[in-house]
């Protein structure tokens, strides 16, 4: 698309030329590139405020004539910023052209064709290659992070491949999906998330990502947001959560004449874990303050004194019927969890080609990332094969193509916070006592460290879970586009775009069989007790087979008129399918396998278990949009679409809804363009609704059969066959045939600034979205026959202030030293306002761990509020209330603590470049919100947390009030030890004692990079050549109180809404590499 | 060019055919669920549920408060050996009930097939007793209509009253028995299909039903002689209502299944019910219990005292469940002929019916001797001299609540409610309970989730020591 527009510019330039009479000054020069100075061939050389002009030639060279020296030459350039410069007494004028901020640039819309930034009535943010690739990241979306307003980006887990989430302009849904909605290349892609093992947030499961990830990032051209009217007039209700639109990379060159370059990417990187669990380092082994024992995963024991103890359970090792063991001083292991971390590399390189030759465009790449991660056998692996081109057929008739095939392969590990079910290797980890050390018990088939050997009577060597259990998923991922444009008139055209995506699955998820030996282990002088308590397994297998399949069929008649008078309009019609398929096969071994070490479902015990799923669903639509714009100066715009659902009932399965949008570029009214103070100012508004239909089969209940009917507890579940015999129950589930369509409102203002010839740019938006219906799924009390149904209740707003800012303080002083400043602010404000007539709350996660807090949607507070029991307070002194036992006395029912909302978000980019040297930074700012740590649960529980040690472990009183007996308060005198009230944790004073700030100021990024001037590379066959050496993640400033997680990688189910809780995920890791291009 | 616009023409056709309304509401049919079933399947669906509500959830939750076993080693001391009780422990026994079993029986006692809509009316008043023996008062008469009449708020109704409106569905249950014209088979996993012996069991719940009452309304005196009068009672081993088991993954017995996943089985024999078979001679010690792992010797402990010893003991030192009821493979009792025979005996008794009391009793030891395979039945009735006791209802309950160690202990704790006896001589104070000295729990909370979503329910309970009707 672009390029036929620049070819139109280029046509009308050159006509424009040729019509050229009279001209008193020649003025000649060279355009040049400011990254690699290389020429700029097809650069637009207007003179400013005329129609005069030509274009830059293969070496980048233009002559022009201008009427005198106070013309201005304006040069521009798909892809670059523009520039304009007086002639004054210059003759030859070199210029230099840089990429940057597209305030002139076409924006991504999608289905409609593409429109100039003027046009834009709504607000959205696109992210250039350039600054998101300024450094390698794990993947695209990770990239994302503090250079896109109005987004929230969490990540499942340190490991690798793991899934990152997004969420625009806040959360929209109460139990929907609130993902935003991933479109390549006008292609909407499946980004569903995969778990495997035993999917829980607490006995365990293995995060394998989203589909997101498969994209190579070297392949993206740009990233736009989608939020609000727009998204939703061009995506239908898909779009209802925001849309991030990907447009990858396209041949580039110039019309009519052939080029081709290709190149070579490649990085290496080694990461550390950045562990941000603090530990005390005074306490060891035991239980009590006083009592050592040696298979205790508590540092509840004496105090350290550095005396050298046995810390392995004896054992026969050499076979001589003595018994031998390891010991050591009873200190604290300095760097104990940073140890439990090997350093992890990746690898990438890439190889892409890409030219034009005779109207036809191409771009193909090639790229295999390879990676080590932190946690020892984590592996992850991916090949990414990419085409895409365009060709003019015909005068008339253009298409462009696509076809993008990735295989991921990755080895991981489970997440969740049991560590006694031996699954997490992290969560069993963070359970050593702080005199463990790590890098001592790598070896887990070292007699000392194996299953006889090993210390705990309770965790598991972790080293044996990364080791000998299996958590892999192999995806192949398909996607494919075609599209075609028609013009009938100059006018007049019709496109049809077909988009396909598939992925195929496979994850495998095993358990060795291992059945740990009766343990001796030391106690208090050295004494020996036996203790069978450890974790073993008959062992486990699964496999499962998956596939999702997504279509779209997009096709639009555009019209197109420019009147004399300085009106102009168009209008687009036309229809949009989406057509979407999952299914999967999965078999489990059941009642354990029988040959150690082959994981297969021919080797479980008992017959084999399988099951299936599938999910079809598809939706339609007739949208059309008008806009009418006046002298490039006001614009009025107005879309409509109407939706039909295969999820809403058939009689009521379409839904209409509409919007209208304006701006008015005031400072092209009133003449500003040079004004030297304000040179744009754009203000825009917009007000519109969406439709949003239901999940799948949420219409009918039926009855479940094979294999699985029921859950029960304790990991049990009621199989069919029963005894030989088949079984159906009643599903638990009462579907509503009367379901309608969500419906939301939408409302944005905002106001794009250009101040001291762009030097200073700024974009705000105001938007309010109120989400009323809501599709929830209701629960139902099981007196009723049934757990749950589905209805149209609930009302949800998002109101919120997203501020862009660029500034470019030295543009234009020092030749060639550039520095781009890129500010950007969100703050949004979720408010539930109601659930029904019946229920002002609903659990969306929870309750976890032992002090009950869950996560809910309650009337007049944010989405996602934590609610749990906490130390009742005496109102009249402010202190606690004690029992009789001298715990904090909890409040009867529970009170609401916050959410995982935060107050504002924040960045700050700053990109300094000289003559192709560079540095770049990045740091984002988080503020506001809380996050539940089950590690703070879990090393309180174990004493190994900081507050574990407040008061030298010495017996105290907690400040309080207690009762007298006869209902009067009085000082409390009860002493308590801090392991009785820690080693419930969560528990003495309540779920919200487990909430921590989320606050954190972070140093995303630190990069240098140099680029080779093209001078130094003339004898070679190079054209272009850059090294980058780059830092991610280097430093997090993190509040006094969160001494456990990074508040950024929580949610055991992202799919879900249950973010905000934080399970001793796999840390994240800081990462420094450096990076090479080659362009041939 | 003209070959082009007709692949735009086809492409957009295309798009308009594939969404013809019909097509994409037909989409939307769940292919991961039947929109139909056979009363057949989901009789056996209903029968796997009731196996597991009534062991793994009322046994395994009764055993403590029956006192055959306590709490041992391994674990921090749960909250119900305390006799304290969180609502959130009681929402899987009740969501498995109704919205599982009960709500399946529902469905079955919709059907044509009028066998096994029969089957489903006595087993739904079984479910329905158990439910009122350990809640009290709970949703009956607009409970399971969610679907169809709408209402997502049953109210709860009087214990008593569901009680009285039990006879009449077993009633309705047995006269479809009698009118059957179609056949039951292998689905029924209780009697495959032997309608009569459903009919031994409609009778036998309601003399059940009756004596539960029998402390608080004498007037069910006509009810229990004519029951025992007309007969077709559970009276020998092949009439036990039972579900059996086999050591297959999800057929296992539920209780042993529960108790080995996880930390494994850590309940350990409670000197209350030791003691007192050792005092009483009772040779179906070795059956009820095993002797200690590490020892060979029988060791039990006081209720509720396991933090008073050694901290590194193991499970190991002491006596666990006996072979017979904890095996992968034993079957669940929901009724069995010793119980009925100890009703008997008690009606025989207490009204005066066509039965002789002692005869009666001795059935009942004898019965539950057979069932555990233990020898001497005959000396150990006759050293009980039966005659000559004291207060023969009392000695009735004593043998009864025996009876029902690993075997119906969920039945063995509620009648342990209704024989005072028990609770006065025989049961002592858990050592850690939070209750007075000689006051016992009598009854379970409710379900906290049904509580936080069933807007008619009550408040939740704060006593453990509230009574259901029947318990004086």
């Amino acid at each position: 698309m672009k390029k036929i527009r620049l070819r139109l510019c280029m046509l009308f330039a050159i006509l424009l030329t040729t019509s050229q009479l009279i001209a008193q000054i020649a003025v000649t020069g060279t355009v040049t590139d400011s990254d690699f100075g290389d020429p700029l061939p097809g650069v637009n050389v207007v003179v400013t405020g005329t129609t005069q002009g030509t274009v830059t030639d293969i070496d980048g060279k233009f002559n022009i004539n201008v009427p005198n020296e106070e013309s201005e030459l304006t040069f521009t350039y798909v892809g670059m910023q523009s520039q304009t410069k007086t002639v004054g007494e210059q003759r030859i004028m070199d210029i230099t052209l840089s990429t940057g901020e597209l305030l002139q640039e076409v924006v991504v819309t999608g289905f409609i064709p593409d429109r100039n930034e003027r046009q834009v009535t709504y607000a959205s943010q696109t992210v250039e290659v350039e600054k998101l690739l300024s450094q390698p990241n794990k993947n695209a979306l990770e990239a994302l992070r503090g250079k896109i307003a109005g987004v929230k980006i969490n990540t499942g887990s340190g490991s690798v491949g793991a899934s990152t989430r997004i969420v625009v302009r806040g959360e929209s849904s109460l139990t929907g999906n609130n993902n935003a909605l991933i479109v390549v290349d006008g292609v909407p892609i499946d980004n569903s998330t995969s778990q495997g093992g035993q999917g829980g947030a607490s006995s365990g499961y293995a995060d394998y990502g989203n589909r997101f990830n498969d994209i190579n990032p070297n392949d993206i051209e740009s990233i736009t947001r989608l939020s609000g009217p727009a998204a939703t007039a061009l995506y239908g209700s898909r779009g209802s959560s925001g849309v991030v639109v990907i447009t990858t990379k396209s041949g580039k060159g110039v019309d009519d004449k052939k080029t081709m370059s290709y190149g070579i990417n490649s990085r290496y990187s080694r990461e550390q874990a950045y562990v941000l669990l603090q530990r005390q380092d005074q306490f060891g082994q035991g239980f009590e303050g006083t009592s050592f024992d040696s298979g205790e995963n508590w540092s509840w024991g004496p105090a350290v004194d550095g005396v050298s103890r046995p810390w392995t359970s004896p054992v026969d090792s050499d076979g001589d019927g003595d018994l031998e063991f390891l010991s050591r001083p009873y200190s604290a292991v300095e760097n104990q969890i940073q140890n439990f971390f090997q350093t992890g590399q990746t690898f990438e390189n890439s190889l892409f080609l890409s030219g034009a030759t005779d109207g036809f465009t191409y771009y193909g790449s090639y790229s295999n990332l390879s990676q080590e991660g932190v946690l020892e056998n984590t592996t992850y692996n991916r090949n990414t094969f990419n085409f895409k081109g365009s060709a003019q057929l015909s005068k008339k008739l253009s298409t462009n193509f696509g076809f993008n095939y990735a295989g991921t392969i990755l080895n991981t590990a489970q997440e969740g916070y049991r560590p006694f079910e031996g699954q997490n290797a992290y969560a069993n980890a963070i359970q050593a006592p702080i005199t463990i050390p790590y890098n001592e018990v790598r070896d887990y088939t070292s007699p000392f460290h194996d299953l006889a050997g090993w210390y705990g009577s309770y965790s598991s060597n972790p080293y044996f879970i990364l080791n000998e259990y299996l958590n892999e998923g192999k995806f192949n991922n398909f996607l494919a586009n075609l599209g075609l444009k028609y013009n009938l008139t100059d006018d007049l055209n019709i496109t049809a775009n077909v988009g396909f995506n598939q992925v195929n699955r496979t994850i495998e998820t095993a358990t060795p069989i291992h059945t740990p030996p009766e343990q001796l282990v030391w106690v208090n002088n050295l004494g020996l007790t036996t203790r069978n308590t450890r974790n073993g397994s008959l062992g486990e297998y699964s496999k499962q087979l998956g596939k999702n399949t997504n279509y779209n069929v997009t096709t639009m008649a555009n019209y197109r008129k420019e009147l004399d008078s300085g009106l102009n309009f168009g209008v687009s019609v036309g229809y949009d399918l989406f057509d979407r398929r999952s299914e999967s096969v999965t078999g489990e071994a059941v009642e354990g396998l029988v040959v150690p070490g082959w994981f297969n479902l021919r080797n479980s015990q008992q017959a084999p278990r399988s099951d299936q799923f599938v999910d079809k669903y598809r939706l339609y639509g007739v949208l059309g949009n008008v806009s009418i714009g006046w002298k490039n100066q006001i614009f009025l715009e107005y879309s409509a679409r109407n939706d039909w659902s295969s999820t809403l009932p058939k009689d009521d399965n379409s839904f209409f809804y509409n919007g209208v949008g304006l701006s008015i570029v005031v400072s092209d009214m009133l003449g500003l363009q040079d004004n030297n103070f304000l040179n744009y100012l754009k203000l825009r508004g917009g007000i519109g609704t969406t439709g949003k239909d239901a999940q799948t089969y949420q219409i009918e209940g039926g009855f479940i059969g094979s294999p699985t009917i029921q859950t029960l507890n304790q990991g049990l579940s009621l199989t069919t066959p029963i005894l030989g015999q088949s079984a159906f129950t009643v599903s638990n589930f009462i579907g509503n045939p009367n379901l309608r369509p969500e419906l939301t409102n939408l409302f944005e203002v905002g106001a794009d600034v250009g101040l001291f010839r762009d030097r200073i740019t700024l974009q705000y938006t105001y938007y309010v979205s109120n989400h009323n219906d809501q599709i929830i799924t209701v629960g139902l009390p099981a007196s009723t026959g049934f757990t749950s149904t589905t209805s149209n209740i609930g009302e949800m707003t998002n109101k919120g202030h997203e501020i862009q800012l660029n500034l470019k303080p030295i543009q234009g002083l020092v030749n060639d030293l550039k520095w781009d400043i890129d500010l950007m602010y969100t703050k949004n404000t979720n408010e539930v306002i109601n659930i029904s007539e019946d229920q002002d709350e609903i659990v969306i996660g929870g309750p976890y761990t032992n002090g009950s807090i869950s996560l809910v949607a309650k009337e007049g507070l944010p989405f996602g509020t934590y609610k749990s029991r906490t130390p009742k307070i005496d109102e009249a002194t402010g202190k606690m209330i004690v029992s009789a036992n001298g715990f904090p006395e909890l409040t009867e029912e529970d009170e609401y603590f916050g959410a995982y909302q935060p107050d504002f978000t924040a960045s700050a980019a700053s990109n300094l470049s000289y003559k192709g040297i560079g540095i770049n930074v990045l740091f984002d700012f988080r503020q506001g919100g809380q996050f539940l740590s089950i590690t703070k649960d879990q090393t309180e529980f174990n004493g190994t947390a900081l507050t574990t040690i407040a008061g030298d472990r010495q017996p105290f009183i907690i400040d309080g009030l207690k009762d007298d007996g006869e209902g009067n308060l009085i000082p409390n005198d009860v002493e308590v030890t801090a392991e009785q009230l820690y080693a419930v944790s969560g528990v003495s004073y309540g779920g919200s004692s487990l909430l921590i700030d989320a606050s954190f100021v972070k140093l995303r990024e630190l990069g240098l990079s140099y680029n080779v001037p093209s001078k130094l590379l003339k004898k070679t066959p190079i054209s272009r050549a850059s090294i980058n050496l780059y830092g991610s993640n280097l430093k997090f400033w993190l509040p006094e109180e969160n001494t456990y997680a990074d508040p950024e990688i929580n949610g055991s189910d992202l799919a879900g809404n249950a973010v905000g809780v934080e399970t001793t995920q796999t840390p994240p890791s800081k990462s420094y590499g450096v990076r090479i291009g080659l362009t041939f | 060019m003209k070959k082009i616009l007709i692949y735009i023409v086809l492409i957009s056709s295309f798009g308009f055919l594939s969404s013809c309304e019909d097509s994409i509401s037909d989409l939307n049919k769940n292919p991961n669920i039947s929109l139909t079933a056979n009363p057949q399947q989901v009789l056996t669906a209903a029968m796997a549920y009731t196996n597991y509500i009534v062991d793994a959830q009322y046994n395994r939750r009764s055993f403590m408060w029956a006192q055959y076993l306590t709490w041992g080693p391994g674990v921090a001391v749960g909250e119900i050996e305390r006799n304290i009780l969180n609502g959130a422990d009681y929402d899987n026994v009740w969501s498995r009930s109704y919205a599982n079993a009960l709500a399946d029986l529902e469905f079955v006692r919709n059907s044509e097939a009028t066998a096994h809509s029969g089957i489903a009316q006595i087993l739904k008043a079984y479910l329905f007793q158990a439910l009122v023996d350990h809640f009290g008062d709970v949703p009956f008469n607009e409970s399971l209509a969610g679907e169809l009449t709408g209402n997502f708020a049953p109210a709860y109704d009087d214990d008593e009253a569901i009680y009285e409106a039990l006879i009449p569905m077993i009633d309705d249950g047995l006269d479809k028995l009698s009118a059957a014209d179609n056949e039951v088979g292998a689905e029924d996993l209780i009697f495959s299909g032997d309608l009569n012996s459903w009919i031994k069991f409609g009778n036998s719940l309601k003399l059940r039903i009756l004596m539960r009452q029998s402390l608080v309304n004498p007037d069910v005196a006509g009810a229990v002689q004519e029951i025992i009068s007309n007969g077709n009672l559970i009276e020998s081993s092949e009439d036990i209502v039972g579900i059996p088991a086999v050591d297959v993954a999800g057929n296992q017995n539920p209780m042993f299944a529960i108790m080995e996943s996880g930390v494994g089985n850590f309940y350990i024999a409670s000197s209350t019910t030791f003691d007192h078979l050792t005092s009483l001679n009772d040779p179906r010690i070795d059956a009820f219990y095993l002797p200690a792992e590490n020892t060979g010797a029988h060791k039990a402990i006081l209720q509720g005292s396991i933090d008073d010893e050694p901290f590194t003991n193991s499970v190991a030192d002491y006596s666990q469940m006996g072979p017979v009821p904890y095996a992968a493979g034993a079957e669940v009792i929901l009724m069995s002929d010793w119980e009925v025979w100890f009703l008997r005996a008690e009606a025989a008794e207490r009204f005066g019916t066509a039965d002789d009391a002692a005869t009666a009793y001795a059935n009942a030891i004898t019965a539950n001797f057979d069932y555990l395979g233990v020898e001497g039945a005959a000396d150990y009735i006759s050293s009980r001299d039966f005659a000559n006791q004291a207060n023969k209802v009392d000695e009735i309950g004593e043998q009864k609540w025996i009876s029902m160690n690993g075997l119906q202990e969920s039945e063995g704790w509620i009648e342990s409610r209704r024989f005072n006896h028990i609770n006065e001589s025989i049961l002592v104070d858990s050592k850690i309970s939070v209750l007075p000295s000689g006051v016992f729990p009598s009854i379970w909370f409710y379900s906290a989730d049904e509580l936080a979503k069933n807007p008619n329910s009550p408040n939740q309970r704060t006593e453990v020591t509230d009574k259901v009707f029947w318990d004086n």
